[in-house]
């Protein structure tokens, strides 16, 4: 069989399927990848011995419910990401401080998301001096999973 | 003909329930305000669409009541043609809204994936029609399309898994441990259940020392993503292999707090499809006298 005719076989096969729909929004949403309605699904593609969350905290260090600001955790650690992805590529040239320096700008970029998310709300406001961005590293070591934490960002 | 023939046929009875089912989980799956700050990273049709307008409370309000009206318009079957693309359009965009704050959830995709595909087939089956299709083939060709996209989510996520890690996500999977603590902690700076906390980082320190064991398990999960296009072979796959989902939703909901909702409302509604079941079940126990016509 030469490419041809096993093209024309495919194209065939795809034209009399009962299953035209799946082909297409499979194509669609492996292309499109994360473009709403469509995305490539990728949440827990990939599992590593290393990940991180991050929590909100009072100025004396007490944690607050995220949800307190509107936003569940896994949204707050995506909004930092997004950050500290640019911030990544900002300090490119900072060596072996590039991933400190990049999460701390990150964390206060956060920060100032949720000062603009506040506009218009009190309650979200009342919350916001002090505020810390806390930052847990989850790591597997041998058997056990260890945490450490570290403050990235303080509100004035 | 040939592809109209090809399309599995639902009794009035499903159709009804799964259009009253799917209308519900539209509404609910389409947020009630949105609590967001501008559209400071847009993602999919906020990049075609100005959608700052559904910023403004009041028009989302009105928003949110032109979708109710959507939606009881398709539950009756009324100018669908209108309605569905009118739903449509609001729920995606709300969505998008929400997905264009810099984190992108996976929770909604699904439902609007399936509702564009049932919109996409109506104006394909209004074409369709007038070329001398009949007409009771339009919502079937909705539902069945619908299931294909229910799959195909499914069917992404797994092709998806396997393409990042080239192959070898199953033997990642040994370290899901530390990804259950994660999300364990992360479910638990959202509501402060401590109780629920506990009871996670019991299961990720089963899974830091059992590795191999999750990774089993998480290949199951692998091949149900990979096998969902068996749900398309007859109603008894669908049924088997949709709980077999639903029950792998629950245990991810046990171990990661991970629920996805209204995948498993998809599932029940399309694939399951309780109402033929009950029906077939009942006619089993008592045969319709043979005067009846069967639905």
């Amino acid at each position: 069989m030469n490419f041809k005719s096993g093209l024309a076989l495919v194209f065939g096969w795809i034209r009399h399927t009962r299953c035209q729909c799946l082909l297409v929004m499979v194509l669609l949403c492996l292309s499109l990848r994360e473009n709403y309605p469509f995305s490539n699904f990728p949440m827990y593609s990939s599992f590593s011995r290393r990940t991180y969350y991050l929590y909100l905290a009072d100025a004396k260090g007490q944690p607050l419910q995220t949800r307190d600001f509107g936003l569940a955790s896994s949204a707050l650690k995506k909004i930092f990401d997004r950050s500290r992805r640019l911030e990544l590529k900002h300090f490119e040239q900072a060596g072996s401080e590039r991933v400190a320096l990049a999460e701390e700008a990150a964390g206060q970029s956060l920060l100032r998301y949720l000062d603009g998310l506040s506009a218009g709300r009190p309650r979200i406001r009342k919350l916001l001096a002090g505020l810390q961005v806390q930052h847990v590293l989850v790591r597997q070591d041998a058997h056990d999973v260890v945490l450490e934490t570290r403050t990235l960002a303080r509100h004035p | 003909m040939t592809a109209a023939r090809s399309i599995p046929t639902c009794a009035f009875p499903e159709r009804l329930v799964m259009r009253v089912l799917f209308a519900w989980l539209v509404f609910r799956a389409t947020p009630r305000a949105l609590i967001v700050n501008g559209i400071p990273s847009p993602n999919g049709i906020t990049r075609i669409f100005d959608l700052h307008f559904l910023l403004d409370p009041q028009v989302f309000a009105l928003a949110r009541m032109v979708l109710a009206a959507a939606l009881i318009l398709y539950v009756l079957r009324i100018m669908v043609w209108l309605a569905l693309p009118v739903a449509l359009f609001m729920h995606t965009a709300a969505n998008a809204i929400t997905n264009s704050q810099g984190a992108i959830q996976h929770a909604m995709q699904i439902v609007s994936l399936v509702l564009l595909a049932q919109t996409v087939a109506h104006f394909y089956g209004l074409w369709r029609r007038r070329r001398g299709e009949g007409r009771s083939i339009l919502e079937d060709r909705a539902i069945w399309w619908s299931q294909q996209t229910i799959v195909a989510v499914y069917l992404v996520a797994g092709i998806t898994k396997l393409i990042v890690t080239k192959g070898l996500w199953i033997f990642q999977a040994r370290w899901i441990g530390v990804s259950i603590v994660k999300s364990a902690y992360q479910s638990f700076y959202d509501t402060f259940d401590e109780a629920t906390l506990q009871q996670q980082l019991a299961v990720a320190h089963f899974a830091a020392t059992h590795g191999w064991i999750v990774a089993l398990i998480a290949a199951g999960g692998l091949l149900l993503e990979l096998g969902s296009p068996l749900m398309l072979i007859n109603r008894a796959w669908s049924a088997i292999l949709g709980v077999s989902l639903v029950c792998f939703h629950l245990a991810l909901d046990y171990t990661m707090h991970l629920t996805f909702i209204y995948n498993q409302w998809l599932l029940i509604i399309f694939m399951i499809n309780l109402p033929y079941w009950m029906v077939a079940g009942a006619r089993r126990i008592r045969p319709p006298p043979a005067h009846i016509p069967m639905i």
